[in-house]
């Protein structure tokens, strides 16, 4: 019994040994910053994101909201010029996930074990960001035929509130809970059945549409009916969705055959209780970005 | 009793009186770093009430037994049994108040979980003696248990976990040395009353000594078209359910103005207890059913990992003896039934058997408890902590028969065999000591968030999506980067998980600068802290929109994995 024992004690002095050399310092983080700067970071144009997804002491100096890397490799990333990771011991199956599908990308900076990792991405343009022109939309409560019940045209802070409804009954770009650390998304929560919420950009001539959606983790977690899904480019259905409540948010690309006004509907199967639904969505040229 | 009789019990009372005097003033020395746990407020704050019926009690006896006096003192978190929370308010109210004993409030209250962590080490020592294991091995089950990081970490509140331990142990020890004769009886009911004052626990103990009685004592069972006859039943069991009830309501004062229906109310309470989530596998459990596997997969991921080989090898060399002192009997009934070299014994008559079998089912219950899907599985591992110490014996049990085993093809000859054994027992020590001790000191004062190589200590877990942190006592390490840094005039404050309590207790002892008055929103206040996990992500979320920030100020880590972030308003106002 003692030889287990042993080994077991070498295996665990060993172990902690290597744990405790592997955990960056906290100085570590303002260098890699540093080298971050001097690498030219643009926070109009780049994003960092950090691995693994619970590390947060490389978000105390950041010079942005880092974006959330629990799912990176999903994410399409249209919206960034480049992406910087930051990358810590043990950063994860995700990471190996985005490594085996964009390569290894640029070592900016390695040193107290934290590696800067720079990512040039290419890929179409992003033409029109929807998140970014809510001000564009007309955002309306629509029965099951289609008769509008409302018009919501109350700004608030960070969006738009449909006129004498409920407080959650509004169409507001927002931080919201529906990654490990957070999106910046359009709150859609959908109103009691059988009502929808409609939401249309008139103005937005697209066909290709890169789209997000999914729950917050509270919404996620209130087990009940699906919420509906739906986008249309012209009167082409582009993206018809039963969003299951899970704690998952999906990307897809989609395309039209003919460019058109967008229009997003959102409505529940059955109980819109706690349906806390956000979406996102961006249309992509058909050009490469230079 | 002879002269070595007489000085190998002094030389064990020695060594109890040392363990538990080394690990108060470990626990005592260690305190300060360690911030204040969600139920700590709640006690601290009916510590400071029951002080009020102690006062009574000086000023007025007779007024100190009315309804009205019990009712105006007691009433607060009636939830747990008084016996705790009133040290708590005695070591406060008298220590501290009274004779100016402590610098600060929040460690007199303490104090007592010092005490009964003292004890639960010195009783578990005890144990591992009763049942007839050598000295440095039965110092080898005590320190292994408080070189488990959780474990130590319990040992710092002013909680009931670490108390239900000792009480479990002093419980099982009274069983163990007091069956057999009518003054032991007496004491085993003294033990079972004090330990049911205590937590609840330990209330369903007596059924596992009555199922241990009928499987190794009980004798001349009958059933015939007469009837059943049943052998004489134990004065021991007769002691706990008629003195038992009689020391647990003695010292519940609350009890006494009505004692059926607020003893059904306490019972009832802890039947139907609310759930809190924990994350599990990256998934946030928040109701039943839980995993059955929970207490059995935290153990394997939180104990330190020498330590859990011992235990695994202590609870399978017990189930061997066990299964041979069935099976052995039957096949060979001449052959000799004892497995092992080293005996476990608590009377000249039994074999390990009995024993092993008492220690098994003392360290089952607690785990056997929390696996039923219905159970409340929040706390951590805190609720079959209780279990360890059991373990811990059969775990140092099966070093020494190895030992022993070791010492045998060395030597060959029995009266050379001490030192040989004594040697690989220091070496075993070491080995199963030195990496747990090093886990623990490295985890403090975050011993809550500690995992074992198993998994990839904290990181490993944070990896593979277990529960971080909870209580909300990190923020103590903030509090001097927020009383340098948060914005003065207004200067609110939004704690996250930490309660109005612990708030109150942290402004109280000096550690909050007094200016700084508490928020419940971020909105309204020029600071928050957040544990950024789970269910409080949320929040996490919400504070840096709200305050227009791209991260937190400050993060309080465990090697790495956040516990607390600090995040402040730029400007200063809302």
């Amino acid at each position: 019994m003692l030889g287990p024992v042993a080994l077991a004690a070498l295996f665990a002095v060993v172990r902690l040994g290597l744990e405790t050399a592997d955990v960056p310092a906290d100085d570590a983080y303002p260098a890699l910053y540093a080298a971050l700067a001097a690498d030219g970071f643009d926070a109009g144009q780049d994003a960092i994101a950090v691995f693994p997804a619970w590390s947060l002491r490389a978000w105390v100096d950041a010079p942005v909201r880092p974006i959330s890397s629990d799912v990176l490799s999903e994410d399409d990333l249209l919206r960034y010029r480049r992406v910087y990771l930051v990358v810590e011991p043990d950063p994860s199956d995700e990471h190996e996930r985005f490594v085996a599908q964009r390569g290894p990308g640029e070592l900016v900076h390695e040193g107290g074990r934290l590696r800067l990792v720079r990512y040039a991405l290419s890929g179409p343009r992003v033409v029109y960001d929807f998140r970014e022109h809510l001000q564009d939309a007309v955002i309306e409560i629509q029965d099951r035929s289609g008769e509008t019940q409302v018009v919501c045209t109350d700004v608030i802070a960070l969006g738009v509130h449909c006129d004498g409804r409920k407080e959650w009954q509004r169409l507001t770009r927002e931080w919201r809970l529906v990654t490990e650390n957070g999106r910046e998304v359009m709150w859609a929560h959908p109103p009691k059945k059988p009502e929808r919420l409609v939401v249309k950009y008139p103005g937005a001539g697209a066909q290709t549409l890169s789209v997000g959606w999914g729950f917050t983790r509270t919404g996620s977690e209130k087990k009940d009916a699906p919420v509906h899904f739906t986008v249309r480019v012209g009167d082409e259905v582009v993206l018809d969705e039963s969003v299951p409540r899970a704690f998952r948010f999906r990307q897809k690309t989609v395309r039209a055959a003919q460019p058109g006004p967008v229009t997003f509907e959102i409505w529940a199967e059955q109980s819109n209780a706690r349906a806390h639904f956000t979406f996102d969505a961006y249309a992509l040229g058909d050009e490469d970005r230079p | 009793m002879n002269a070595g009789g007489r000085w190998s019990w002094r030389i064990d009372g020695a060594v109890f009186v040392g363990l538990f005097v080394l690990v108060v003033g470990l626990v005592w020395a260690t305190e300060r770093d360690v911030g204040f746990t969600r139920d700590e407020g709640y006690y601290f704050k009916a510590a400071q009430d029951y002080w009020g019926w102690f006062e009574a009690l000086g000023r007025d006896p007779a007024s100190a037994f009315t309804k009205k006096v019990i009712d105006d003192n007691w009433e607060y978190n009636h939830e747990h049994p008084g016996l705790v929370k009133g040290l708590f308010a005695v070591s406060w109210g008298l220590l501290k108040e009274k004779l100016g004993l402590f610098q600060l409030h929040s460690t007199a209250m303490r104090f007592p979980a010092f005490g009964f962590s003292g004890l639960c080490i010195a009783l578990l020592y005890a144990l591992a003696r009763a049942v007839r294991l050598r000295r440095e091995t039965s110092l080898l089950a005590a320190l292994m248990f408080l070189c488990m990081p959780r474990v130590f970490w319990h040992m710092h509140l002013a909680c009931f976990d670490i108390a239900v331990c000792a009480a479990h142990l002093w419980l099982v020890l009274a069983y163990l040395k007091g069956r057999q004769s009518a003054r032991g009886a007496l004491v085993i009911g003294l033990a079972f009353g004090l330990a049911a004052a205590v937590k609840h626990n330990v209330l369903v103990a007596p059924a596992f000594f009555v199922l241990h009685w009928l499987l190794t004592e009980a004798r001349g069972f009958a059933f015939s078209r007469r009837g059943w006859r049943l052998p004489p039943i134990p004065w021991s069991f007769v002691s706990m359910a008629v003195v038992g009830p009689l020391v647990f309501i003695a010292l519940w004062p609350y009890l006494w103005p009505d004692i059926g229906p607020r003893i059904g109310w306490y019972i009832n309470f802890h039947l139907s207890h609310e759930h809190y989530p924990i994350l599990w596998f990256k998934e946030l459990l928040t109701a039943p059913p839980f995993p059955v596997s929970f207490p059995f997969v935290m153990s394997a991921i939180t104990v330190p990992v020498v330590a859990l080989v011992v235990l695994l090898f202590g609870t399978v060399l017990g189930g061997l003896v066990l299964g041979r002192a069935v099976v052995w009997p039957k096949l060979f009934p001449a052959a000799p039934v004892e497995l092992t070299r080293v005996r476990l014994l608590s009377g000249a008559r039994e074999g390990s058997a009995s024993v092993v079998l008492l220690l098994l089912l003392n360290a089952a219950f607690p785990f056997l408890l929390i696996a039923l899907p219905s159970s409340p599985i929040f706390g951590g591992t805190k609720h079959w902590l209780n279990a360890l110490p059991f373990l811990c014996v059969l775990g140092a049990w099966a070093i020494e028969e190895a030992a022993v085993r070791l010492s045998l093809p060395a030597r060959g000859l029995q009266r050379h065999r001490a030192m040989p054994v004594g040697a690989t027992l220091a070496v075993a020590a070491v080995l199963v000591l030195g990496p747990g001790a090093w886990l623990t000191a490295r985890a403090h004062p975050y011993g809550l968030s500690s995992y074992n190589s198993v998994i990839g200590f904290t990181r490993g877990a944070a990896n593979a999506g277990f529960q971080r942190t909870f209580w909300g006592y990190e923020v103590r390490e903030a509090l001097p980067f927020i009383n340098e840094n948060l914005a003065r005039a207004p200067s609110r404050l939004m704690m996250g998980d930490t309660n109005r309590d612990d708030w109150r207790m942290y402004k109280r002892d000096g550690l909050i600068r007094s200016d700084i008055v508490q928020s419940s929103h971020p909105r309204t206040a020029q600071g928050a802290s957040v544990q950024p996990q789970g269910e409080f992500k949320n929040e996490f979320i919400k504070v840096l929109n709200e305050m227009g920030r791209t991260g937190p100020q400050k993060v309080i880590h465990l090697e790495g994995v956040p516990l607390l972030t600090v995040t402040l308003r730029e400007d200063g106002a809302p």
